[in-house]
């Protein structure tokens, strides 16, 4: 069966009105466990839209990604540049450049976007409602929304907040995330594929072939993740 | 006699001023810092250490321990806020640091700020390889940069303050970190219920001190705070700080001064009614004493902006030797008079009160010495107290000198009672005939001579106060629980310059590097969050790739099809960033109260100008000095530490408590030989004013009652500290004294009734000082009672000596 799954990050402060609920009741809980995904191993697609002030047009890009409940995501852009970004459950996060060597993608802003991507896509509140206050609102575009607070002081830094929509009638969720410039991600993603479950991920055939075809480097480090060393060795 | 009455009154004007002017509103200083002595160091890393110290006695740490996590977090977040309702404290943790603050200061030094990574990329790569890197970066999901786009289009900057911030919030964090990984590491083999975890909240007292009440008031509401949280949440609050002792040692003191001045004034009154059986004799010593203590009070004030509450335990104790010019003067007064109202009995009246007042004046010049020799201590307490009590003194004696003659003329001193227990007193003293106290004092000085050497010394500079056992077990807790640094040690490097010193800091490092036992990262130093200026200029250099002429922001602009004129503003702020280094200066004071003063620059004003005009600020004016102070980790081997610091001329390895230590052990030693100068120097007085050799038996009384303390003591097995050495010295004063006036006025029972009443007040006075619950007060104290008992004993058997020999003649 597959079952839709979607990604959107657009901006909550133009979209939001009404009611709003503070603090992570389990109301809010409810409403966030609606959007998580049910499969465990799925693959999709992408489209993200990143406004930033000073530029006449946003920076569009689209992609694939693939992910496994047991191994972590893929996130792989292919226009207008192409990079794949592997986050893994072992906490470990690579940057696999076109051409370039394969780097480690350390800092605070990384592993909060790479556990909240994980996160969303494995549907662990637990991780959800620790990193972050969850304020609820309705909206008569997107139904449901959820506005995700950063509790982290670095992460502050950096991000304001993290917005989950899942319009009902586009069987969609949508989350946005907008820095502390006020600059805007916005992300699309459909789920296209699911994969069977299987004790040993790595044999399964159809997910190791989507893996490989996105990614062969990135698909590498999924399945064996170990951070890379200086001298650029894995 | 008009000089002393200009004098009396100028200083009642003085006082009174004083009093009007400040209305009432005296600042009493609590502060434990006056007791520490100046360590050996050089006067700019004083003045360096000073201000760290000033800053790091603000600080108040509480430690909240929980069995659970989030009751925990519930508890820290509430007594944060209850602790921030607190008008004299401020909370501080990075949480409340503005993070995007200090970025927008650091701004405008961007350009010479580079991650080691970005400056290999960016030697390695071209403009162009450069501005697709950056599309990229700008394209990929997890890029959320902390600067604008048009402050940082390519998105180096970002990266920068990202690790930097990360940096120094995990340095600033470290104690909390380091006291939750103790917690768990611990733990490991438990039951996870059992894990204790803490939190720790760091609060900063407000500058400039509470005073007492605003102490004992902030001291209570913490008090309620934690008692509330405890029952609230039921967790363990432990609390560190300065402020905690200085408000114990200030109650202390405050029921010390109570103590002391109750008992004293009342013995006194009690003395002087005894003697004098009539109420009018009193009024000439309370005055006296009111007089004394004002002006004491006032030019203290006056000098230090404050008064020191141990000043005031030490000026309690004066009232038993102030006493003592009104006790002589009623003495001598009425010993005259008695002689009867003939022409030939006036002219002795007159004889009389001229050598009462060459003997009261003489009298003040040796307790002047003594309590002046305190004034060459290295110790600010003990200055403030030779200030105090040599004003309190000299105001006393001129409101006897001035004063006196209007007393009532009919003030007689009951002889028959003094006399009663003056014979009890010296019945045992009869022993001592000429042949035995020349046998006597032979005997001590072989004594003296013997036990001198044998002598044992205490130099602890941790004997100055004794804390409360509750306090003090507090603040170690938090220290095994917070500190991950050694709290009395460190390293002090020194230069001449800011880049010098920056220079020779890593070059610190690079010898502790080389040292096996030594461990570089157990060194923080506040240059390690910053690029060394040669760096910065490099980095600089190194950013014409990105934002010169036709370079990679260029290509950036023109691959996000924006127009390149848009580049300017960023291209032409690089180029006017040429000189804009950050010093370590700069960024001490842009994390201001949370980050201790650890770089001292002398001439701040100067620097800070320099650096905000563009200037290239390394160049220090000639003269300036600068001091990076760096915090040393538990754990660290200090014996390597000293000896390396030994072979590296600018770096002072600090050792605060053994340093202490041996800057007392110098004082207590330059006080011993300042005290054989005082005796020789009183010796030529003595001889100077009397020209004869046999006066200067005045010098034996103190000389002997020295000898037979210092005996004393080292048979008790007593060790002898700078305060004894101090105390010494007044021992001699007023030892000096009583020999002054058995010799001055040689009228036999009289002389010895004034000097026994007098001794007795001041007995009492040291006897109550004795009592004090600060080991200081104590110590002084009872020296001063055993010395001055000695002292009474040599002046009685002088006194006695004198007069049989005038019976002879």
């Amino acid at each position: 069966m597959i079952r839709p799954f979607l990604l959107m990050l657009c901006l909550m402060a133009s979209v939001v009105s009404s009611v709003s609920l503070s603090a992570n009741t389990p109301e809010n809980i409810k409403a966030l466990k609606s959007m998580m995904p049910e499969a465990c191993n799925f693959s999709g697609e992408f489209t993200q839209t990143k406004q930033i002030k000073s530029l006449p047009v946003p920076l569009v890009s689209m992609g694939e990604f693939i992910y496994s409940c047991d191994l972590g995501l893929i996130w792989k852009t292919q226009k207008p540049i192409v990079e794949s970004l592997v986050f893994t459950n072992q906490k470990l996060n690579f940057l696999v450049p076109e051409k370039l060597s394969v780097e480690n993608l350390d800092g605070v802003q990384h592993d909060f976007l790479a556990n909240l991507l994980l996160g969303l896509m494995a549907g662990n509140t637990e991780f959800i409602t620790k990193e972050f206050d969850i304020q609820i609102s309705k909206n008569d575009a997107t139904g449901v929304e959820l506005s995700l607070v950063p509790k982290n002081k670095m992460v502050k830094q950096a991000i304001d907040s993290v917005a989950l929509a899942k319009p009902s009638a586009k069987n969609e969720l949508q989350i946005s995330i907008t820095d502390k410039n006020q600059q805007v991600t916005r992300i699309v993603s459909s789920e296209t594929q699911q994969y069977a479950m299987n004790d040993k991920l790595s044999k399964d055939a159809a997910f190791s072939e989507s893996c490989a075809s996105l990614s062969a480097d990135g698909c590498k480090l999924l399945l064996n993740p170990v951070r890379i060393t200086t001298s650029g060795q894995n | 006699m008009i000089v002393w009455r200009s004098l009396f009154v100028i200083c009642i004007v003085f006082t009174l001023a004083f009093f009007f002017q400040s209305s009432g509103k005296l600042v009493v200083d609590t502060s434990l810092g006056d007791l520490s002595p100046d360590l050996e160091l050089d006067q700019s890393t004083q003045d360096a250490m000073d201000g760290l110290t000033e800053n790091i006695s603000r600080n108040i740490l509480f430690v909240v321990g929980a069995d659970d996590k989030q009751q925990l977090d519930a508890a820290k977040a509430d007594l944060s806020k209850r602790l921030s309702e607190l008008k004299p404290l401020t909370v501080l943790s990075s949480d409340a640091l503005s993070l995007t603050d200090i970025i927008d200061s650091l701004a405008k030094y961007r350009f010479h700020l580079l991650t080691v990574a970005a400056q290999k990329n960016i030697k390695q790569e071209s403009a162009e390889e450069l501005a697709k890197q950056a599309q990229a970066k700008l394209f990929r999901l997890t890029n959320a940069p902390l600067m604008s786009f048009e402050k940082d289009p390519l998105g180096v900057h970002s990266e920068y303050f990202n690790e930097f911030l990360q940096k120094i919030s995990a340095d600033l964090e470290q104690a909390q970190t380091h006291g939750s990984e103790a917690s768990s590491s611990d733990d490991a083999g438990q039951n996870k219920k059992n894990k204790k975890q803490y939190a720790v909240i760091q609060t900063k007292l407000q500058k400039g001190g509470l005073g007492l009440d605003g102490q004992n008031q902030l001291l209570a509401d913490i008090n309620t705070i934690s008692k509330d949280l405890k029952d609230k949440y039921k967790i363990e609050i432990l609390r560190s700080g300065v402020f905690f002792f200085a408000v114990d040692a200030a109650s202390k003191s405050k029921k010390d001064i109570s103590f002391i001045s109750t008992i004293s004034m009342v013995g006194v009154l009690l003395v002087l009614l005894l003697t004098f059986r009539s109420v009018v004799p009193l009024i000439l010593p309370f005055l006296s004493i009111a007089f004394g203590v004002a002006f004491a009070f006032a030019v203290s004030h006056f000098i230090y902006g404050k008064i020191h509450i141990l000043t005031i335990v030490f000026g309690a104790s004066l009232i038993g030797i102030v006493i003592d010019y009104s006790i002589h003067y009623f003495f001598h007064q009425s010993q005259a008079l008695s002689n009867g109202p003939s022409s030939v009995a006036e002219d002795s009246v007159e004889h009389s009160q001229s050598r009462l007042h060459s003997a009261l004046l003489l009298s003040l010049v040796t307790s002047l010495l003594g309590y002046l020799a305190l004034y060459f201590s290295q110790l600010d307490a003990l200055k403030k107290v030779a200030v105090f009590s040599c004003c309190g003194l000299t105001m006393a004696w001129l409101s006897v000198i001035c004063l006196g003659q209007y007393s009532s003329k009919r003030i007689k001193a009951n002889n028959t009672v003094v006399n009663t227990i003056l014979d009890i007193f010296k019945r045992p003293l009869a022993v001592f005939s000429p042949r035995v106290v020349v046998i006597t004092i032979v005997l001590l000085m072989l004594s003296l001579a013997l036990n001198i050497f044998a002598v044992k010394t205490s130099d602890d500079p941790r004997f100055f106060f004794t804390p409360d056992p509750e306090i003090l077990a507090s603040e170690v807790a938090v220290s095994q629980i917070a500190s991950d640094y050694e709290p009395g040690r460190f390293v002090v490097i020194s230069g001449q310059s800011s880049e010098e010193l920056i220079g020779l800091t890593e070059s610190f490092y690079d010898k502790v590097k080389a040292t096996p036992p030594l461990i570089a990262d157990n060194f923080k130093s506040i240059t390690q969050w910053l690029p060394t200026p040669q760096q910065q200029r490099e980095n600089y250099q190194i950013q014409g790739k990105l934002y010169g002429d036709n370079q990679a922001v260029d290509a950036l602009y023109s691959l996000l099809g924006v127009e390149k004129n848009k580049a300017e503003a960023i291209k032409t702020e690089y180029a006017n960033s040429e000189k804009l280094i950050l010093e370590p200066q700069q960024l001490n004071e842009l994390f201001n109260e949370i980050l201790p003063p650890l770089w001292y620059t002398k001439k701040q004003q100067v620097e800070q100008r320099l650096v905000e005009q563009g200037h290239k600020n390394s160049k220090a004016e000639a003269g300036d000095n600068f001091r990076n102070f760096i915090l040393i980790a538990k754990g660290t081997d200090f014996e390597a530490l000293e000896k390396l610091s030994n072979t590296m001329p600018f770096v002072n390895y600090v050792n605060t408590v053994e340093s202490a230590k041996k800057s007392l052990a110098d004082q207590r030693v330059s006080a011993t030989q300042l005290l054989l100068v005082a005796y020789a120097l009183i010796a030529l007085l003595i001889l100077s004013r009397y020209r004869k050799l046999s006066a200067l038996n005045i010098v034996l009384v103190p000389l002997c009652a020295t000898a037979a303390l210092i005996v004393l003591l080292n048979v008790l097995g007593v060790s002898f500290n700078l305060f004894h050495v101090m105390a010494l010295f007044l021992v001699l004063g007023l030892g000096m004294d009583y020999g002054i006036f058995a010799y001055e006025l040689q009228d036999g029972n009289v002389t010895q009734q004034a000097i026994f009443i007098s001794a007795i007040t001041s007995l009492l006075s040291f006897g109550l000082l004795g009592l004090s619950a600060i080991p200081v007060a104590q110590s002084f104290g009872m020296i001063l009672f055993i010395g001055n008992s000695f002292n009474l004993i040599a002046s009685l058997i002088y006194a006695e000596f004198l007069a049989n020999k005038a019976i002879t003649h």
